[in-house]
């Protein structure tokens, strides 16, 4: 019983909402997490996510026997290519001049050169008059109109639950729900989960610093990464370390990459407001895949540019 | 006449010592001479105002004398109360059974243990309060007459809390935007603060994830470790704040902005804290334990199933619903008139007439 001012009140309403929310999935993971009481053991506690990344990169380095040239599909133009090639100049002289010795400093210049690779493509600025335009360009809603669509497709052509890492919208995210596929969805942003949970789904909070950890892929079949416009190099190459060692066999990863390159570079602004966004290169980041051990394969739906990458074994 | 009180410890900021304090001044009003004495003493400004215990002893043989003891856990100095001659009268503001610290600390479990059973110990005094119906009604299921029973609530010291200033940094993370979820109190095993936690974990990771939950008060810490852990598995990061034990400006300030004060307690005597958010117009949610039900009166939320997704459900309803949020606030605020200086002043008057005659 409640009592509210001292006088008893009518649970139905709320019964019906709890019920609601249990129904869209999420109540049973967290009834547990609940139920379970102090008695659990504190979980393993694991490194920050520099240092998994650092890590990542050393054995990819001794592995690969150290080559960080861009690759050849990329290139870069204006203003922000002349600081791209010193960057790069000064990652390759670094692996050639010995600096294995000092692998931690140079991994983080390489994981700062990676991010600012991707900048550096942003390299048309907008005039002040279409502040307004770019932020609407750059804005979820819109990346999720084209998202809803897109997401229809890629439910017919694959098989298994998924898991989202960015929430893809919420017409598209009922869609997965609706299909009974939805294993997980989460997203780094508080106000998008927070809009999720109004609309009594399930969508849980996940740091950036944290997506490297996420332990929550064992059962998943398809890892489907959107707005990768708001992840910086670290966590995407984090997204891609966890995916090559939780996804298990025949599973999928697909990265969402929205329009045509040229199109976004036309858009393309320092984004006012809320941080920089990162515009990536549909080849390099393929490339990033394929180090991974997925087969990539370039897609084009409604306008929307994908990758696919198949793990085989 | 003088009037003396006794009291196991005395802080500045806990609700035994304020009581004794707000007793104090009434009596210093009335011409009285009064004096308060303490086993332990908690900082600079309570060594001015209290005196060590020992320092009574001189008073013990005059018969005209009053002596209110303070009852709120085991100390020794409870003896003074069975050897004065002074007219005596003892104020029970409960003791937290001895089971919910078992787990963690026996000795604090025993110092518990004892403070009850020396309650039938004190059927020598003239009167016996309970600082709520709650307390009044244990006293005479210890074997104390209860014709001789009443009760005298606590005059909580809310402006003590009231000033200007803040706390610049809490401030600061408070005004961001989330919804501050705060308790108030001692983390402490009868606080249940695990299932306050829980609550919260719910409500954040389903309903409202833009909220967080802030703990204040002094740590407990066998306890408090285990707490970690959960919030830990929980993963809860920095969306749960524990701020230990902090000053009048600081807790203020939590005050202020907090959305909803909530408590899960099991046990509870009194419960000051949800007056103090009474007074800054925070809806109070609280587990209908001890005298909580009591305290609350015809204001607030009071629930009797710990059901997480129900009262997560509810919590948002009143967030987002300001005609009910309003309506408990006015509640409250009229609830608060019951606890005013002059019910005070009356009641303790017209007990010390009784006492006189």
């Amino acid at each position: 019983m409640i009592r509210l001012n001292g006088r008893e009140i009518n649970l139905e309403s709320y019964r019906v909402k709890v019920e609601r929310r249990r129904l869209r999935g999420i109540f049973a993971q967290v009834a547990e997490e609940v139920g379970a009481g102090i008695e659990r053991p504190i979980r393993e506690v694991g490194m920050g996510g520099f240092a998994e990344l650092s890590n990542s990169l050393r054995e990819a380095m001794a592995l690969h026997g150290v080559r960080l040239e861009p690759p050849d599909g990329y290139r870069s133009e204006g203003m922000g290519g002349v600081r791209l090639g010193k960057m790069r100049k000064k990652l390759i002289s670094g692996v050639c001049g010995g600096y294995l010795q000092k692998q931690e400093s140079f991994n983080g210049m390489v994981s700062r050169g990676l991010d600012a690779a991707s900048r550096a493509s942003q390299h048309i600025f907008m005039e002040r008059g279409s502040i307004e335009h770019a932020s609407w360009f750059f804005s979820r809603s819109r990346r999720e109109a084209i998202y809803e669509g897109v997401m229809l497709r890629i439910l017919e052509a694959t098989r298994g639950n998924l898991v989202f890492i960015g929430l893809p919208g919420i017409g598209a995210y009922e869609k997965v729900l609706e299909k009974g596929r939805l294993l997980e969805g989460m997203d780094w942003n508080e106000n998008e989960v927070f809009r999720y949970q109004s609309s009594y789904l399930p969508a849980s909070l996940v740091r950036l610093a944290d997506l490297a950890f996420l332990r929550k892929l064992d059962d998943c079949q398809v890892l489907m990464v959107c707005h990768l416009e708001e992840l910086g190099c670290e966590h995407l190459c984090g997204i891609l370390k966890m995916a090559e060692r939780r996804l298990p066999p025949q599973s999928e990863l697909w990265l969402c990459l929205g329009e045509e390159e040229a199109e976004v570079k036309k858009e393309c602004v320092r984004f006012p407001g809320d941080g920089d966004v990162n515009i990536w290169n549909e080849a390099f980041l393929a490339w990033l895949m394929e180090e991974r051990g997925f087969q990539v394969e370039k897609i084009k739906v409604d306008g929307c540019r994908l990758l696919r990458g198949r793990r085989e074994w | 006449m003088r009037v003396h009180q006794i009291l196991a410890h005395f802080g500045m900021g806990d609700a035994v010592s304020n009581q004794a304090l707000a007793i104090h001044r009434v009596l210093q009003g009335w011409d009285l001479e009064c004096h308060i004495y303490a086993r332990s003493r908690d900082g600079e400004m309570a060594s001015r105002l209290a005196l060590p215990d020992t320092e009574y002893q001189k008073y013990r043989k005059n018969r005209e004398d009053l002596l209110i003891y303070h009852h709120s856990i085991y100390c020794e100095n409870y003896r003074e109360f069975l050897i004065s001659r002074n007219r005596k009268v003892l104020i029970y503001h409960n003791i937290t059974p001895a089971e919910f610290f078992e787990p963690y600390d026996q000795e604090v479990a025993d110092q518990c243990r004892k403070g009850r059973e020396i309650l039938p110990l004190f059927a020598e005094g003239e009167l016996f309060l309970g600082v709520s119906e709650y307390n009044r009604r244990e006293l005479v299921e210890a074997g104390l007459p209860e014709d001789r029973s009443e009760v005298l609530p606590i005059l909580p010291d809310l402006q003590r809390l009231r000033g200007e200033k803040s706390d610049p940094w809490l401030k600061r993370i408070f005004m961001d935007g989330k919804t501050n979820l705060l308790f108030v109190g001692r983390v402490m095993p009868n606080k249940r603060v695990e299932d306050l936690i829980c609550l919260f974990h719910y409500y954040h990771r389903v309903i409202n994830v833009k909220s967080r939950l802030v703990i204040a008060g002094g740590l407990f810490y066998p306890y408090v470790s285990r707490l970690h852990a959960l919030a830990c598995q929980l993963d809860l990061g920095d969306n749960l704040l524990f701020l230990g034990k902090i000053g009048d400006i600081s807790l203020g300030t939590c005050y202020r902005h907090a959305d909803f004060y909530l408590s899960m307690s099991e046990h509870e005597g009194f419960c000051v804290p949800l007056l103090e958010a009474f007074s800054f117009g925070v809806p109070v949610f609280a587990y209908s334990a001890g005298a909580v039900p009591e305290t609350m009166g015809q204001a607030g939320v009071v629930f009797e199933e710990k059901d997480y997704p129900l009262l997560s459900e509810l919590l948002e309803n009143v967030r987002s619903d300001r005609l009910i949020r309003e309506r408990i606030i006015n509640a409250q605020n009229l609830r608060l008139e019951d606890f005013s200086e002059e019910s005070f002043n009356e009641k303790l008057s017209s007990l010390f007439w009784r006492l006189l005659k």
